[in-house]
This record gives C-alpha cells, structure tokens and sequence, in this order.
C-alpha cells in the first residue's frame, strides 16, 4: 500500500506583506507516503514549524498547493483535518484533567461518552500513565506531560500526526527512552508522523525518510542512509553528522563516477544523480571521518601521507586530526583498539587510505 | 545594595506616610467609629451601641433606604453583568484580533471614561439622553452605569487575555473544536479569573457611583448614593454614618475578592 499521504507542491510562505514581508518557506516540493515516519530537518529559523503549521491548518499558504490523501485542504480550518499536532511545548488545558484532556478531541467530534471514557483509558494505557488520569497537567513532570500530549493527539485517530520537537525539553535518558517508545507506536497504529527536529542523531535513528531544510528551502528528501552516504550538497553534508569538506579539481567524469585531484593525488570517488559536473571546474568532496583509514608510518608510492596533530578520544573510536603536506587539515574516526592508534602523538607521520566508494563529490 | 536606594531611607519619608494614611484613613474610620455612637452627635462619644445599625433597617427612613438600596444592587448586578460580557468581547477582539488599524484608537475609545472627568461624563450624558428623549429613570441609570462600567471590567480580563498565549485555542482547534467551542470550552476557561475580577469591579464601581447617577436619575428614583445625599443635606444624623460603613465593608469585600480572583491560578496559567 503504497498512498500519498500528504503532497506538498511548490509551498511558498510570506509572514506579513508589503516591502517587510518575511519568506519563511521558499517553493517546497515533497510528498509523504502513508504510513511514514517523515522527518523535517534543520537549523534553527529554516521554516519546520512554519511547515508544520501549513500542514496543521494554521497559517495559510502564499503560493503552492497542499494535498492530503489527493484532497485538496487548503482552505479547510484545522478542525476540519484529520491531523492532529503534538505541539512543541504541549498546550495540554491546564484546567482539565488529564483524562478529559485526551479526551477532549473526541468529545468535540461528538462520540459518545462511554466512548470518550474507554478510548482515553485506552490511549493513557498506551503511554502508559493510567494511574495519573485524575490529575491535572501542572501535576505531572515534562516527560508525563509530552506522553499525554501525544496521548491527546492520538485519541481521535488521525490519519497524519504532526510532532513540533516533542522531544527536546526532555533530558537525554528520558529523549532516548521517548524516540523508542514513539517509534513503537507509530509501528502499532500505523499511521503517518511528521516529526520535526533540529538534531540530527534523532532524524536519523527515528526516520522512514528525512527532509533536510535551510533559509526556508528544501535542501535533500531522502532515507538516512541516503543522506547520510549520498549528500546531494555541502550544507547536507555538513549539517547531517561530521564530516571533512574538502576543495578538489574533477579530473574526469564517467558513467560510474569521477576522479579528482586532491592534495596531489588522484581520487575516485561517486556522483550523485542529476548533478552535472564539468572536467576541470573546483568543487567540494565530503569524506566521512569514519572513511578515513589511519596506518602509522609514512609508506612509500603514491599514499597519502600525513602528520598527526592532535588526538582526540571518544569512548570506543578516536578522532585523530592530520595535516597533509599540501595544508589541509582530514578528520580521521578509528576505533580505538586499531592496530598502533593508540600510541599515536603529534608529529608522528602517518599515511591514510581513503575508501574511494564512499566519498561523493558535492553539488553546491 | 538597595539599602541606599531603598525609599524608606529618603528623608521625609515618614511624615509624609503619616500625612497621606491619616489624611486618606482618617476620615474613614470616624466615620466607622461614630457609626457605633450612642448619642444624636455626630461629634461626641456617647458610648457604644448598635442603635444606628437598628435605625437602618427598621427606623422611620427605612423603606426609603430599602428602596434606594434595591435600585443600587440590581442595577449593579445587571450593568456588571453586561457591561463584563461587553468587556469579554472586546479583549478578545483587541487581543486575538491580530493587528488591525485604528487598534490604538480603538483601546483609547474603551479606556476613555477612565480618564475623562466623570462630571463631562456626567453632564454628556444628560444632554445624550434629553437629546434623544429618553425618560430619565431606572433604565437610564442602568445604561450609563453599563457604559461607564467597560472598562473597568475591560482592564483585569485584558490583563489577564495577554497572560493567555493563543497555543490553547489552537489545541483546541486541532482537536476538533469549533471557535466557539475553542472560546467557551477553552479560552474562557482560562479567562475566568479575570472576568470575575473585572465582573466584581465593575459591580462596586456602579454600587457607589454618585456623580453621572445624579445627573441622570430624574426626579422620584434614588440609589444608594444618592438617598445618602439627599439625607445628608437636611443635616448629617449618626444612620449616616452606618449606612456607609456598612457600603464601606461591601466595597472592601469586593475590591479583596477581585483582587484575589485576579491572581486565582496566575501561576499555573
Ligand atoms: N508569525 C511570524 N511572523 C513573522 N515571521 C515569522 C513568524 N513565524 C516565523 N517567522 C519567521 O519565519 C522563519 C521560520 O520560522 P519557523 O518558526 O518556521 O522556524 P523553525 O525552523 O521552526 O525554527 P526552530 O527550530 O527555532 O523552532 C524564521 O525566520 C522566523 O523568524
Ligand atoms: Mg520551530
């Protein structure tokens, strides 16, 4: 079953009008399948919630379309979507209790009350809070009261939930515990969860598929792995865990990919799809600290040899940053049991081994 | 740190503080005082007795302050009533209504009676009223006490609506609810206290008006205020002085319970 949930063609987004108007959104394009856990992703500023709020029914959109399930919704209030929000900081009604909260959703779609009662005991079940449902919100801790929000937004069944950073005004145990606990629950219910985040790691643990965003435009649509292996551009690349950016000059470009000069040597290395690259012209390459092997000991021919200049480590890996000859500074993660790692100081001379399948030429 | 800083340290502090209680208290608590006389002076202590207290309710003017005191509390009620209902509408507007022009001007408009001497309001009006024939009585007095009354009930409930941000309503909004249900099932809610507030303020604000009721009473109709008036003005008796302890007491209770309704529930908005 393979449906659009939700199909977001060329969206563009002014707050206010006149010669201060604000572009907060600029021509999106994506489409979400049904039962997906899609993931908006960015820096601070770059729209998500601007976004979110499209798609939640609350602020109207400048030019584009925005289809749910082929049906256009554009001029449809936000309490006639079957899309529920669980918002950033959880807007539960202070003045309920926690069950009447939950259940507030299906008392307003007018179920009746039996109903209403059975159905919020069970979503409080859900997440696991039963004992708490004659309190009130200002009762519980953070992490009760995001469960109780998603419990909220859940009850009335939506066909797409929309999640503004649920997660981050909780501690690190409590987000890790919560990112499984809500994977788990999209799993039961199956339906689609549009997550929004500004952390990374999280994006990439919890989703089916991330959009990555910056200044309001869309960045890269794709499956982590994609993003993560295959980053169409420097600020992907960047922004999505950590990574050297280097300068080179392509060489040459084939069917299967293309070489490079880099610091005097010559590089293979992939192209992305639709990314038109010329012989000749600079351009960026992004090699992944972990793609960078370290042996100690500058070995003769062509290698690429390097000095260590400082170490630094991590639990299980070590990150040890080399300058090489021509000045560039490489990132390398070796696991921390590696053969002669450990004993690695500054100024010691090493050679890297660069795996040519996993660098990617970038895009712009 | 605010030691030097501290008022209480200006020189002149404390005779001013005395100066100002006695001259705002002082005459508040001779009355209170001489209200438990037991003498026809009002300026020598016969003893205590509650023979005053007596005179109000079962004396020979009586039925006369019964009467005023009927007109002044059920015009109360009604002008608070409507006059906070108008308020709610109002903050709601100002507040939610997002920018719109002439949002200045609109929030001086509300505030206006606050600020212009109650006597121009007063005499206003009386000319409003002769102007367009409306028969002085019970019902005018009922409609200048609404309007003055806005906003006081306005500011407490405004006050309060700003506290609010709007993430509830679209909550409820998400979830299904109508705006009107947002409004009544959520936002009100939440406003509650201030519209208690503004409600009792309003309430004491039309309870002891004087000035804009005597104008536009007429002939034959009396609130409280005014009977007291025209009592005190064949010579001041000890009753006097009951009846407005006894309005004293009712502002204190309703000024207190607005104040505590105003602040009902502030930390946990
Ligand atoms: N009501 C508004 N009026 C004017 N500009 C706005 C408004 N809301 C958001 N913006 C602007 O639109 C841009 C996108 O804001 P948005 O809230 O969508 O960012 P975000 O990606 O959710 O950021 P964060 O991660 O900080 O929540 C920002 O530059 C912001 O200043
Ligand atoms: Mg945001």
């Amino acid at each position: 079953m393979n449906q659009t949930a939700i199909d977001i063609a060329g969206v563009t987004k002014f707050y206010g009008s006149g010669p201060d108007a604000v572009r907060a959104l600029h021509d999106i394009h994506f489409q979400i399948q049904h039962n997906e856990f899609f993931t908006l992703l960015g820096p601070s500023g770059c729209g998500k919630t601007t976004l979110l709020r499209i798609i939640g029914g609350f602020e109207d959109i400048s030019e584009g379309t925005l289809r749910l399930f082929g049906e256009d919704i554009q001029n449809l209030p936000p309490n006639r979507r079957p899309v529920n929000t669980v918002f950033q900081h959880y807007a539960l009604f202070p003045h309920m209790s926690i069950r009447d909260n939950v259940g507030f959703g299906l008392k307003m779609q007018g179920r009746p009350p039996e109903e209403i009662r059975r159905r919020s005991d069970q979503m409080l079940e859900l997440v696991r809070l039963s004992e708490y449902a004659g309190r009130r919100p200002s009762q519980l801790s953070g992490g009760q009261k995001q469960r109780v929000a998603l419990a909220r937004a859940l009850a009335p069944e939506p066909k797409v939930l929309l999640l503004d950073e649920p997660l981050s005004a909780l501690d690190l145990k409590l987000r890790q515990s919560m990112r499984h606990e809500l994977k788990q629950i999209r799993e039961e219910l199956g339906i689609t969860f549009i997550f929004v985040t500004h952390d990374q790691e999280e994006a990439l643990i919890m989703s089916d598929r991330i959009a990555v965003m910056s200044h309001g435009a869309l960045q890269q649509v794709g499956t982590p792995e994609e993003i993560y292996n295959h980053p169409l551009n420097r600020f992907v690349a960047d922004f999505i865990g950590e990574t050297n950016l280097v300068e080179v000059q392509v060489r040459e470009i084939s069917d299967s990919g293309a070489t490079v000069a880099f610091a005097g040597h010559t590089l293979a290395c992939s192209v992305n799809e639709n990314q038109a690259h010329e012989p000749g012209e600079i351009a960026h390459m992004s090699i992944r600290p972990e793609h960078i092997g370290i042996t100690p000991g500058e070995e003769k021919g062509d290698a690429l040899r390097a000095t260590v200049l400082r170490k630094i480590f991590l639990g299980t890996d070590i990150h040890v940053a080399c300058s090489l000859p021509t000045g560039e500074e490489l990132v390398a993660r070796v696991q921390s049991t590696a053969a002669g790692v450990a004993a690695l100081s500054p100024g010691d001379g090493v050679t890297l081994d660069i795996d040519p399948h996993r660098i990617v030429l970038l895009g712009d | 740190m605010a030691r030097k800083t501290d008022i209480r340290h200006y020189q002149g502090f404390l005779p001013m503080t005395v100066l100002c209680m006695v001259l705002l208290y002082g005459p508040l608590i001779i009355v209170m005082v001489y209200s438990f006389n037991d003498s026809l002076s009002i300026t020598r202590w016969g003893g205590f007795s509650l023979r005053w207290y007596y005179d109000v309710f079962f004396g020979l003017e009586a039925p006369k302050f019964q009467k005023a005191a009927f007109n002044s509390f059920s015009i109360a009620t009604m002008a608070a009533i409507t006059s906070t209902t108008i308020a709610v509408a109002a903050a709601v507007g100002m507040i939610r209504g997002g920018q719109f022009r002439a949002k200045t001007a609109s929030f001086a408009l509300i505030s206006l009676p606050l600020m212009v001497p109650e006597i121009v309001t007063a005499v206003a009006t009386l000319i409003f009223f002769t102007t367009i024939g409306f028969t002085a009585g019970y019902a005018t007095i009922l409609v200048a006490h609404i309007v003055f009354c806005i906003p006081f009930a306005y500011l407490p409930i405004a006050a309060r609506l700003e506290g609010i941000e709007n993430i509830y309503e679209e909550a409820a909004m998400d979830l299904y609810a109508s705006r009107a249900q947002a409004f009544f099932q959520v936002l009100m809610p939440l406003m509650l206290p201030g519209i208690i507030s503004g409600f009792l303020l309003a309430f004491v604000i039309s309870l002891d008006d004087f000035i804009i009721t005597n104008f536009v009473k007429g002939a034959g109709i009396e609130t409280l205020p005014t009977a007291i008036f025209g009592a005190v003005k064949q010579g001041i008796k000890p009753n006097i002085m009951a009846i407005s302890t006894l309005l004293l007491l009712l502002s204190f209770v309703f000024v207190t319970l607005s104040w505590f309704a105003g602040r009902m529930g502030s930390k946990n908005p």
